[in-house]
């Protein structure tokens, strides 16, 4: 009797104990969503030169160690980022050709580079994976005119993200692969496939397509613009014989982790849409053919 | 005593830098370790406040602001402090 008596006091002091966790859980949940949102200010002035000093003092570490390298491993640098140049020249001319081509047909139809050219610029902050959220930090906010919504750009005219959250001096954006986020792309060069890409954070995305349509690995995967901006390439398309869909996986063709500056140009509309992408029938492993 | 609080303070700093310059699971380490060699250590649910709010955006459903790392460390400050109660 007396010990029934004492295992039900300690069943229910552990009830009460599991109660009160879950109620102080809740209650903190609650502050931090009423109380913090007035600190992004706050967060963004003090954190914006805690960031920048870091990033001079990684600068001055870099020098620091470039002064002690040797002579040779120099001139294998030296050699290399020659090779680098020469192959930079030769994409360049490539690239002034491609953009002759485009003016000569925007400036049939009206248009002008200018249109669609120009923007803010602005320092990246931090990167992932600094935090759960796919999102990096920029130093460009509320005074420097960025909004809302805006477009993130790299220096090479691929579009990584848009501006989520806009603070005094500096901005948060969400990258485009942020899992769950969904978008218009178009996929390939000659067939133009227009379809929606879904992030899975890190910069992957997967794209669900019917299984007769032509997608090979390599082929890039841009927003449907006047001018084309290219988010990535296919890299691995898998296709499983039950399931009526193929699964294409492609990445940012950039390295998120060495971003220094973005371009902030405006979008118009909202890049994000809330269509679901058709599951996988089944959760077999496919055939994975990957990019050469 | 003094060693002790000196021993968090400059422990509190290395948190704090983690959150800027480290990795997340970088953070996650240091406030495992500040777990098991302070008592209460709180900090840790300063430091998950303060990555959502230099890196959050919008949540999604009812949660105007999201508050994962918020809730990870309020939910791994409770496991050690049952932990706690449990292994002295």
């Amino acid at each position: 009797m007396n010990r029934t008596y004492h295992r039900n006091e300690t069943t229910g002091k552990r009830l009460g104990m599991v109660g009160v966790g879950i109620s102080t859980l809740v209650f903190v949940a609650w502050s931090v969503w009423v109380v913090i949102p007035p600190f992004f200010d706050l967060a963004s002035r003090v954190s914006a030169p805690v960031w920048s000093a870091g990033d001079h003092a990684m600068l001055v570490a870099s020098l620091g160690m470039s002064g002690i390298t040797s002579s040779g491993s120099l001139a294998a640098e030296h050699e290399a980022l020659k090779a680098q140049v020469q192959a930079l020249q030769n994409e360049n001319s490539a690239l002034r050709e491609q953009a002759y081509a485009y003016t000569e047909l925007l400036t049939r139809f009206g248009r002008s580079l200018n249109d669609v050219k120009g923007g803010i610029l602005a320092g990246v902050l931090s990167t992932p994976p600094q935090s759960l959220y796919d999102t990096i930090v920029i130093d460009a906010g509320l005074g420097s005119g960025v909004t809302e919504g805006m477009l993130a750009y790299t220096n090479a005219n691929m579009p990584i993200g848009v501006v989520a959250r806009v603070n005094v001096f500096s901005s948060v954006v969400e990258l485009l692969s942020s899992p769950g986020k969904r978008f218009e792309v178009v996929v390939g060069t000659v067939s133009d496939v227009r379809a929606i890409a879904e992030g899975q954070g890190g910069g992957n995305f997967i794209i669900r397509l019917p299984r007769d349509t032509a997608v090979a690995a390599g082929d890039p995967v841009a927003l449907p613009t006047l001018l084309p901006e290219v988010i990535g390439y296919v890299a691995v398309i898998d296709v499983v014989p039950t399931d009526s869909f193929q699964t294409i996986h492609f990445r940012l063709d950039t390295s998120l982790q060495h971003l220094q500056f973005v371009m902030l140009r405006s979008y118009g509309v909202n890049i994000f849409v809330s269509k679901q992408i058709p599951a996988p029938a089944f959760s077999e492993v496919g055939t994975g053919k990957v990019a050469q | 005593m003094i060693h002790t609080y000196f021993f968090r303070a400059v422990f509190d700093v290395l948190l704090l830098g983690s959150v800027f310059f480290l990795s997340w699971w970088g953070t996650l380490m240091f406030c495992v370790i500040g777990l098991i060699f302070f008592p209460l250590y709180v900090e840790v649910m300063i430091a998950g406040v303060l990555l959502d709010v230099l890196f959050g955006v919008h949540g999604t459903g009812i949660m105007s602001f999201p508050i994962v790392h918020s809730m990870i460390a309020i939910v791994i400050y409770g496991v050690s402090a049952f932990i706690r109660t449990r292994v002295r």
